[in-house]
């Protein structure tokens, strides 16, 4: 699992943007705000990552139980998939 | 050829419509056979499309990028293209392409649009942006009002102008140049103003950002970063195209933040509006 290519990240004084560039700045007009927890998983997933892994380095980052963990991990998913942000060979 | 210093810069423009155009450029003309950049717009009755190998495809726009970072933007009807524009990585030789229109004087008028388009974009590597607004100068000091169109940024300015005749002129009615360096911000009149054409070759200090809304009143606020942000990424102009570039970009955009104040003014057509926003901005010394 991974993003596609053609996002970058910044903090800017203090809050989290997500802009897209190139392609995906033609399909994606505007930016989205990352909070700290969704920008951890962000970065995460800028590498190929398997769920099981997300999973757990949420878990073990902020210190909450696999079960809460993998919820919030799917949800955050759910987002990205609606929005066709991932890469199609999970 | 047009040859103009603008934001410290010095252009060569190469124009399809240079004698409808020339007035527009009158205060900036320089005599430098150097150029930072260079900018040539072409009409056509069609434009080729790109012959790069790799090309990034989506419904409506065409993307080529070369092995020097060079990069082509073609926008698409179908397999037609409509517009197009190519640029080096340091944008200092910007190519742009135009299908004519119904009259020489609406193809001017694109012209001048895509031009400015193209100055906005060649002064990112200086440091520089352009933001879609007002720009008047207060005092020695530049205030930029800025909004959606139709929301009243002229308005404003001319509000000001009215109110402090003495005190007040107008720098750019629609795309003022910001330099920021060395933890200040400068802003710059350059010759694309919108349809009125009310610009000065000048610059100043700016001192804030005031993005307006339409209101049953008149309130003023401080806009903390998060909300800044958005705004100032929606109301530059950017270059979407090239991940360097997007880093360049926001880069500045966060050094502004830092800087500059940034207000929402909602407002309606009153002195009351400037006077809140005064006293906002420069509190009782303005």
């Amino acid at each position: 699992m991974k993003l596609k290519e053609g996002f970058i990240v910044k903090n800017i004084a203090g809050s989290i943007v997500v802009v897209p560039v190139g392609e995906e700045a033609v399909k994606l007009k505007g930016l989205i705000h990352l909070n700290a927890t969704s920008a951890f998983l962000w970065n995460k997933l800028e590498s190929d990552i398997s769920f099981e892994s997300l999973v757990e380095a949420f878990a073990l980052e902020y210190a909450i139980d696999l079960e809460t963990a993998r919820t919030d991990v799917t949800d955050f998913l759910n987002v990205l998939k609606q929005r066709a942000f991932l890469t199609n060979n999970e | 050829m047009i040859q103009c210093k603008i934001f410290n810069r010095n252009y060569h423009f190469h124009l399809t419509h240079e004698s409808l155009l020339k007035p527009y450029f009158a205060e900036y003309v320089s005599e430098s056979n150097e150029a930072d950049t260079i900018i040539e717009s072409v009409f056509e009755e069609s434009i080729d499309p790109p012959e790069a190998k790799n090309i990034r495809k989506t419904n409506s726009f065409w993307i080529t990028e070369d092995r020097l970072g060079g990069i082509g933007v073609y926008n698409m009807h179908q397999d037609t293209v409509i517009h197009a524009m190519t640029f080096d990585s340091g944008f200092r030789h910007i190519q742009l392409f135009s299908v004519p229109l119904a009259t020489a004087g609406q193809s001017a008028e694109l012209e001048h649009f895509k031009v400015g388009l193209a100055f906005a974009l060649s002064i990112l590597p200086s440091s520089g942006l352009v933001i879609h607004g007002s720009a008047i100068e207060h005092k020695g000091e530049a205030i930029i009002f800025s909004a959606d169109s139709g929301i009243g940024k002229s308005t404003q300015s001319t509000l000001w102008k009215a109110t402090f005749p003495e005190d007040v002129c107008l720098v750019n009615d629609d795309k003022p140049a910001i330099l920021i360096s060395q933890a200040k911000a400068m802003v710059f009149g350059n010759p694309f103003s919108g349809k009125h054409h009310l610009d000065l070759n000048q610059s100043s200090p700016l001192k804030a950002i005031v993005f307006l809304k339409r209101g049953a009143g008149n309130a003023i606020r401080k806009l903390p970063p998060k909300e800044s942000v958005s705004l100032l990424l929606n109301h530059t102009t950017r270059f979407d195209y090239g991940k360097h570039q997007m880093n360049d970009y926001l880069a500045l955009i966060e050094q502004l933040i830092r800087h500059v104040p940034m207000f929402e003014l909602s407002c309606t057509v009153s002195e009351e509006a400037v006077h809140i926003t005064k006293e906002a901005i420069f509190g009782g010394k303005g």
